[in-house]
């Protein structure tokens, strides 16, 4: 098998025992899969869109309060509504006795997992079963392609960016094929570990969705196994924003990472933007080193430091920050902002570059608590500013990379 | 006996009822009074429960203890779209006030103890109990249980929060408070490590995380200017008991003198009940199996009997089919018997702390104190446990051992008898059966309790509550209030949600 299989894998329902499936993420990791990791409280609407958004071949939802019957039945429910529900394999975890494995078995449960099953030679050899039979139904990129273009088809959308992530050349050539197509502006977002991205791409998600159509892309590295656990969504997600329609989330492995995201990334950005996407918003690939080559994978390129930089600033000189749009200074509420903020301004901003524009260092506190929350508005103002500033420019001179 | 005890006198081992408590935190232990037989119960509706209590309570528990449903426990109403599904499935729901009427009809709260098992939420359930203690006329003062209200355990490992870390804190400094000036008899937090157990951690980390938990809520009353002997004496623990015998029992003598030291030598308190670790224990939910599930009955009379060995004050012993679904009436009573049994046959309740000086229980005793004070050391130089959960320290540390253990396990190096050795049999199907009615039955008696309060009371209740948790008064009062007029969990836990945000877990793998 080429491409990896992805599950989606989280608690369903009222349920907050993580360790089972933190585990398993692991173990599925290790054995070569992409884990779609989703965690505590899913309830079966999250699950479901979810699912439609990732394409995952396979649905694991583990339950330990006994609640599966009522969970899975919701799922089989929703997911037929959609008109989706051959699209997936679904499995199940927790504690299940084997009195109710008929009723799941009807509702279209294909594999039902029990505690003390070894992961090694029970679970991932059946979920790699289940999962390879999903995968030979996959259907025609022409068709695909044709629905998505329609908009507001979020299941053609991420069946045809499966279909460009395993380097399908049918999708590619259709993709190329288009010249002429919707070019809304593309934000990317990046930084080192630890500032908060995630929680403020959160943050912007909700300033702007009840407007806009949004794109949202996460991107993380494989393993050495070649697997990955994919867990950027869950750390911004919540229930209002994982189920409205104007948000599209998409979290994508890195076989190779390529300028902070993946090779096939410029083509998946097209792809949303050709499915009636309005803003897209990409998260590069974690901490380490950030790609000084991501500043062309978006139009306006955000870099989140935050106040616990200190020495590292020094270390940052020549790499990606040179090359952001606009800093922005997560954590503000923290000591020592005032210090770092002057700092940034000396080295990276303040001044005007050669193209005219200056990066501003906007202050952000992207925190739970709400009272606290600040600068969300005035640094999507300045992203604005900096799409105006491009749109004013030659057109030669925006990035060519964008899309693909 | 006693003079014999004297052989057996080292200052590490102290005497039973003196510092460091090693042996005991009473001088006479069971020899005068038997530990709390507290059976944990909740399920389907408060009536429902009612009627599980009162049959325990007749079979011979000394004390209650209460399980509520996901949606109570993570402040939802029944009514909300989350609850579906899972109303009464893990516990007894409650919604206002008038739930807990039902759930306490015809106990008496004077003359028995209550434990509440819930924490995001507690300090809504805590002032429901106290409203419903004035209703039957019993007097706060003298009013006696425990709710357990740990909030950095659940951002560690119960993941039952609502508001973020620092807030929690609050709220629990308000609980304790009160409680020290109106309550004084009753226990506001049960510093918990058995869900940081279950979680996957080691025994180490199961007592340094508790006990640095402690510190960081002996430190937040500290700083709300309360002096520490006012609640020190009312701070209670809870413990696991798993397998690996000799260290569990170990584990929790470590846990009485590490406490004991820690309360000396960083906060000096006049009262020596402020040194003490008084400690629920509850035997292992994940040592049991579902497969030949009998065997269980006897993993949960060697951990009961080692957690009567160290001493604990409070028991709750584990139902031999948990693992297949809640407590039949049938399984909760064998559980009850089995503490009874220790206690009226073994005859063990004649001597204190009769495992003392054996070489092997000390080595392991020490050992344990040394490796918990070297996490303590570093969640120290983290500044503290607040910091070091929101560094996700403890998490990562936690993980870290489920991993392990799941790996040594997968190798067959882990033996579960019935599991994966000597296996045989099928899984039965459970006994209990859940009330297929209970959803319809409390969302009928949510709305009836809603269209008969007084709304524009509720209203000015909860804007009340409101405007003082934003001057960051204390809170608790105004809670009380508002449960007085029926105002709903969820209503309640809203204003603090809005107030104080809410909780999202930042990290993923």
């Amino acid at each position: 098998m080429q491409n990896n299989l992805r599950i989606l894998l989280c608690k369903g329902g009222m349920d907050g025992h993580t360790r089972p499936v933190r585990i398993l993420a692991r173990s599925l990791r290790d054995a070569g899969f992409d884990v779609i990791l989703t965690d505590a409280y899913q309830s079966p609407a999250e699950i479901c869109a979810q699912a439609i958004q990732e394409d995952p071949e396979i649905i694991g939802v583990s339950i330990h309060t006994r609640g599966h019957n009522r969970v899975f039945s919701a799922i089989s429910k929703t997911l037929k509504e959609a008109g989706v529900f051959d699209d997936f394999a679904l499995v199940a975890g927790g504690v299940i006795t084997e009195g109710d494995y008929k009723t799941l078995n009807d509702l279209g449960v294909c594999f039902i997992s029990s505690p003390g099953d070894s992961i090694a030679d029970h679970i991932i050899p059946r979920l790699k079963e289940v999962g390879m039979a999903v995968s030979k139904n996959r259907i025609d990129a022409g068709e695909l392609y044709s629905r998505m273009q329609q908009g507001g088809d979020t299941r053609a959308l991420a069946r045809f960016i499966t279909l460009l992530a395993n380097g399908n050349l049918t999708a590619r050539q259709l993709l190329s094929a288009n010249k002429i197509f919707p070019d809304p502006m593309t934000v990317g977002l990046s930084g080192s570990g630890g500032v908060g991205k995630s929680s403020l791409i959160g943050k912007l998600v909700n300033l702007l969705r009840k407007d806009h159509k949004l794109g949202v892309l996460c991107v993380d590295p494989c393993s050495a196994s070649g697997g990955a656990v994919l867990g950027d969504r869950i750390r911004f997600q919540t229930y209002e924003i994982t189920t409205d329609p104007n948000v599209y989330i998409r979290s994508l492995a890195a076989r190779k990472v390529w300028r902070g995201v993946t090779r096939e990334t410029p083509a998946i950005i097209k792809a949303m933007k050709i499915a009636g996407r309005e803003i897209i918003l990409v998260e590069s690939v974690g901490s380490g080193q950030i790609d000084v080559g991501f500043k062309r994978i978006a139009d306006t390129f955000i870099y989140v430091a935050s106040p616990d930089m200190g020495d590292e600033m020094q270390m940052l000189k020549g790499g990606a920050i040179e090359t952001a749009d606009i800093i922005a200074l997560n954590k503000a509420d923290k000591d020592g902002v005032l210090g770092t903020e002057a700092a940034l301004l000396s080295n990276f901003g303040g001044k005007p570059r050669k193209d005219g524009w200056t990066v501003p260092i906007i202050k952000t506190v992207s925190s739970d608590e709400k009272n606290k929350v600040c600068g969300i508005e005035e640094l999507w103002e300045q992203v604005e500013r900096h799409q105006k500033f491009l749109k004013e420019k030659p057109k030669k001179s925006r990035r060519t990379d964008r899309n693909g | 006996m006693a003079d014999k005890g004297k052989i057996l006198y080292t200052p590490e081992l102290g005497y039973p009822g003196e510092y460091p408590f090693t042996r005991g935190i009473h001088k006479t232990m069971y020899t005068e009074r038997l530990w709390t037989m507290r059976m944990f119960t909740g399920f389907d509706t408060a009536e429902a429960t009612n009627e599980r209590f009162k049959i325990l309570l007749q079979a011979g528990q000394t004390g209650l203890s209460t399980a509520f449903d996901m949606p109570t426990l993570r402040g939802y109403d029944s009514d909300d779209p989350i609850a579906e599904g899972n109303i009464g499935l893990g516990g007894v729901a409650v919604d206002t006030l008038d739930d807990l009427e039902h759930l306490f009809k015809d106990i008496d709260l004077a003359k028995v103890s209550t434990s509440m098992t819930i924490s995001g939420p507690a300090i809504v359930l805590l002032a429901m109990y106290f409203e419903l203690a004035k209703k039957h006329g019993v007097n706060l003062a003298s009013l006696r249980g425990t709710i357990q209200a740990d909030p950095l355990k659940e951002f560690i490992a119960q993941k039952e929060y609502i508001v973020p870390p620092r807030a929690s804190l609050k709220l629990l400094v308000d609980m304790i408070e009160y409680c020290a000036q109106y309550v004084p008899q009753w226990y506001p937090v049960s510093i918990s490590g058995y869900h940081i157990r279950e979680a996957g951690s080691t025994d180490v980390q199961e007592v340094a995380f508790t006990l640095a938990d402690g510190i960081a809520f002996v430190e937040a009353c500290l700083e709300r200017g309360m002096n520490v002997d006012s609640f020190a004496p009312r701070l209670s623990f809870f413990f696991d008991f798993c397998n690996d015998w000799l260290r569990e029992i170990a584990k929790l003598r470590a846990a009485r003198r590490m406490w004991a030291r820690i309360m000396r030598e960083r906060f000096n308190p006049q009262n020596t009940r402020s040194l003490m670790l008084r400690m629920h224990v509850q035997t292992a939910g994940m040592t049991l199996t579902r497969e030949q599930p009998e065997n269980n009955i006897a993993r949960v009379a060697m951990q009961a009997l080692g957690a009567v060995l160290a001493g604990c004050q409070s028991l709750h012993t584990n139902s031999y089919d948990e693992e297949i679904s809640l407590p039949s009436e049938k399984a909760a009573k064998i559980a009850l018997r089995t503490q009874q049994i220790i206690a009226y046959e073994t005859g063990i309740t004649n001597f204190v702390d009769p495992l003392g000086g054996s070489y092997a229980l000390e080595a392991l005793t020490s050992e344990i104190e040394e490796e918990a004070f070297e996490y303590i050391k570093q969640i120290d130089a983290m500044g503290g446990m607040v910091a070091a959960v929101e560094q996700w320290f403890p998490q990562s540390e936690k993980e870290k051992a489920s991993v392990e253990f799941q790996k040594k396990y997968d190798k067959g190096k882990i033996i579960v008898v019935g599991q994966n050795k000597f296996e045989e049999g099928e899984v039965p199907s459970p006994e209990f059966t859940p009330d297929k009615d209970v959803e319809e039955k409390q969302l009928v008696n949510l709305a009836r309790v809603k269209n008969s309060r007084h709304s524009q009371k509720v209203k000015d209740a909860l804007e009340r509550l409101r405007e003082a948790a934003e001057r960051d008064e204390n809170c608790m009062s105004y809670v009380m209030i508002a449960v007085a007029e029926y105002a709903t969990e969820q209503e309640i836990c809203d204003v603090f949600r809005d107030v104080y945000g809410i909780y999202h877990e930042p990290v993923s793998i």
